[in-house]
């Protein structure tokens, strides 16, 4: 548990629905150590954000339900934690920064009110104390005249504005870990350079991320390592270079392949990945990719392949891959 | 510029030698939107959505057209297709300006131009059958006889990849990705020449968005059409476009092919726009821009990037440049002039 900072232990989590039950992540392991910080990435409805959120316990349940496995913060397992020690966890120990500022922040309270909620909920500080600690974060996410802002509600600031404000109100606890779900899709890309700039500055080296996103771009150029999930399931891990430069899985090659790159010029066709993503009704028997799969072979269909592993820190679920890690 | 140009018949005949003079030709063009208080509404500013751009569209082309949201770059997209009034300048389609057609000239015109949106399933009618979107334009212009709808319609649907059984299906049955093969399939029943395309891959999933991209260029390829492509996603545009225009606060601010935009930005907003994205395999030195655009009801005077610009002098802040010609590149700013 030395290094550790998280470690999840196959995680397994349905929806129960109208329609049915819906698996939404599958047996899913995966760890974060301190200082580091992990992409989650994967199409829509891959599972990322559940598996994510499943850590702080913010998935909603019901509807969801954890059927199994383990999700150990610093040697405990936060899903045997009761309500109000999770509630010392969240914002404390574990900082979110969700996807839409304009529905996460609370439309009623002013943004000083906001944060110094966060602040005055797990530290022992007067008012004015919390009032300046969450002005002076105000500056340091760079919103200009923080003493006025503090006066605003949310809708009077702008998207970029108010997502600096939901940076500042996670990080202002100084937490160990930090969830990032998709924190600059609503934004433009100048804006999406400033925020990064601000996450990078503002994280520290001792607090790791988890990032999710669907832009590998952005995956290449701030993140240590990188998991791929398709489908619930997590079909590649490996450092963020390895991944990109040598991807294992057919479905992590089709991913990156069908990106189009600034600067390569008119390009003719992408090798886009055929078909579409499964409905989670309806899941592929084996290799759940293996119905777009343009390598698959007999053995797919019938069997779920395991983890093998390619390098160090580098493993893919993938039949291709053989038993010891070499491609045929 | 000539007042108006011979028409060139219908862009779908056949064996007519190419008129030299560009498919799209936009002249000037301004789209003001009023801002109105008050009890009498009276009109107390205007939002400059688009002002002054100038950009022409070459016969099998693709233009792209990118900037950040509020530039105006949907709001010059949806002037071409007379969805938003124009309040100057001229739109020349084959060599006829059509802000000065009446609207019974206009039908053929509507016909030869298309538009594709973002959001796939709000751009469909959510009560009628998909063989019924598709043809819907064609029945309307009696193109075909509605016996002849079925099969029409599947053969349309056969163009952009779905099969039969979706005829008798309603929209919200099919993904994004299939609801927007069906936006297109409407499109390209018209036999169009011209497709304005608006964001048609940002709500798509990163394999299914390369999907519906190859299906644009096979289209392109095949009944030779010029798009504008309109999106905010430089690496989808540096993909399918061939010429690049780059939109500021309702202005061009740099024009050019791909290969010299993107690979070789000379305007500093471009520069920055671009060091923004970031690129698998590639890390590079971003340059930060300060704050965000501006507001288009009140916008900077001089040049309106100067309040965010690394490089602005005294003469950005009183002076708005123009878009001009310097060494084969088309950009509008005072510090990269051509006696620099």
């Amino acid at each position: 548990m030395s290094d550790l900072l998280l470690d999840i232990k196959n995680l397994t989590v349905s929806f129960v629905t109208d329609d049915g039950v819906i698996q939404a992540v599958n047996d899913l392991s995966f760890s974060v150590g301190r200082g580091e910080t992990v992409a989650l990435v994967g199409e829509s409805g891959a599972g990322k954000s559940v598996s994510a959120m499943s850590v702080p316990r913010l998935v909603p349940m019901p509807p969801a339900r954890i059927d199994k496995g383990q999700i150990f913060f610093k040697g405990k397992d936060l899903l045997t934690q009761d309500v109000k020690d999770m509630r010392k966890v969240r914002g404390r120990e574990i900082g979110v920064i969700f996807q839409d500022p304009g529905t996460a922040l609370s439309p009623l309270h002013r943004i000083g009110w906001q944060m110094m909620e966060a602040i005055l909920a797990h530290r022992t500080l007067n008012d004015d104390e919390a009032r300046k600690l969450a002005e002076s974060w105000l500056s340091r996410v760079k919103i200009p005249d923080p003493a006025q802002r503090m006066n605003a509600y949310p809708f009077q600031l702008s998207g970029g504005m108010q997502q600096r404000v939901m940076i500042a109100m996670a990080l202002i606890n100084e937490p160990e870990l930090i969830i990032a779900d998709e924190p600059t899709t609503a934004l433009d890309v100048t804006l999406q350079a400033q925020i990064f700039d601000i996450i990078r500055e503002m994280k520290g080296k001792d607090s790791a991320m988890l990032l999710i996103t669907h832009d590998m771009g952005v995956v290449y150029d701030i993140c240590d390592r990188v998991l791929v999930m398709y489908a619930a399931e997590l079909v590649e891990e490996g450092p963020t270079e390895t991944v990109f430069e040598n991807p294992a899985h057919p479905y992590t090659m089709g991913l990156l392949q069908s990106i189009p790159t600034l600067g390569k010029g008119r390009s003719k066709r992408l090798d886009s990945i055929k078909g579409q993503v499964p409905s989670p009704f309806n899941l592929p028997h084996g290799c759940r990719f293996h119905d777009r799969c343009p390598r698959a072979f007999d053995r797919c269909a019938k069997e779920k392949p395991g983890f093998v592993d390619i390098s160090e820190n580098h493993r893919a679920a993938c039949f291709l891959l053989g038993d010891r890690g070499t491609r045929p | 510029m000539t007042e108006t140009r011979p028409n060139a018949e219908h862009g779908n005949g056949e064996a007519q030698p190419e008129p030299s003079f560009p498919l799209v030709e936009i002249q000037d063009l301004k789209t003001w939107y009023p801002i109105r208080r008050g009890v009498l509404a009276r009109t107390v500013g205007q939002v400059k959505a688009v002002d002054g751009v100038s950009l022409a569209v070459k016969r099998g082309e693709t233009l792209g057209l990118v900037g950040e949201s509020g530039c105006g770059k949907t709001t010059l997209g949806r002037t071409l297709m007379g969805l938003e009034q124009a309040n100057e300048g001229r739109i020349l389609f084959d060599g006829q300006n059509i802000l000065a057609m009446k609207p019974a000239e206009k039908k053929d015109i509507r016909r030869r131009m298309q538009m594709i949106f973002q959001d796939p399933l709000t751009s469909l009618n959510p009560r009628m059958l998909v063989r019924d979107i598709v043809t819907e334009g064609m029945r309307a212009l009696g193109m075909i006889r509605d016996s002849e709808a079925e099969d029409t319609a599947a053969s349309l649907l056969a163009e952009v990849g779905m099969n039969r059984e979706s005829l008798t299906r309603y929209p919200h049955e099919f993904s994004g990705g299939q609801c927007q093969r069906i936006s297109i399939a409407r499109a390209v029943s018209m036999r169009p020449d011209f497709m304005v395309l608006d964001e048609a891959v940002s709500a798509l999933d990163v394999s299914v968005q390369a999907q519906v991209l190859n299906l644009f260029m096979d289209l392109q390829d095949k009944y030779g059409l010029t798009y504008l492509f309109i999106s905010h996603n430089l690496s989808v545009v540096s993909h399918i476009a061939d010429h690049v225009a780059v939109m500021y606060l309702g202005k061009i601010v740099e024009y050019g092919t791909v290969a010299d935009v993107i690979g070789h930005p000379v305007h500093p907003y471009t520069q920055a726009l671009i060091s923004a994205v970031p690129v698998p395999g590639r890390r590079t030195q971003r340059i930060i821009l300060k704050g965000e655009t501006p507001s288009a009801a009140r916008p900077p005077l001089g040049c309106a990037f100067h309040p965010r610009c690394p490089e602005a002098a005294d003469v950005c802040r009183t002076r708005a440049p123009r878009l001009e010609i310097s060494s084969h590149r088309l950009f509008a700013c005072h510090m990269r002039n051509h006696d620099r």
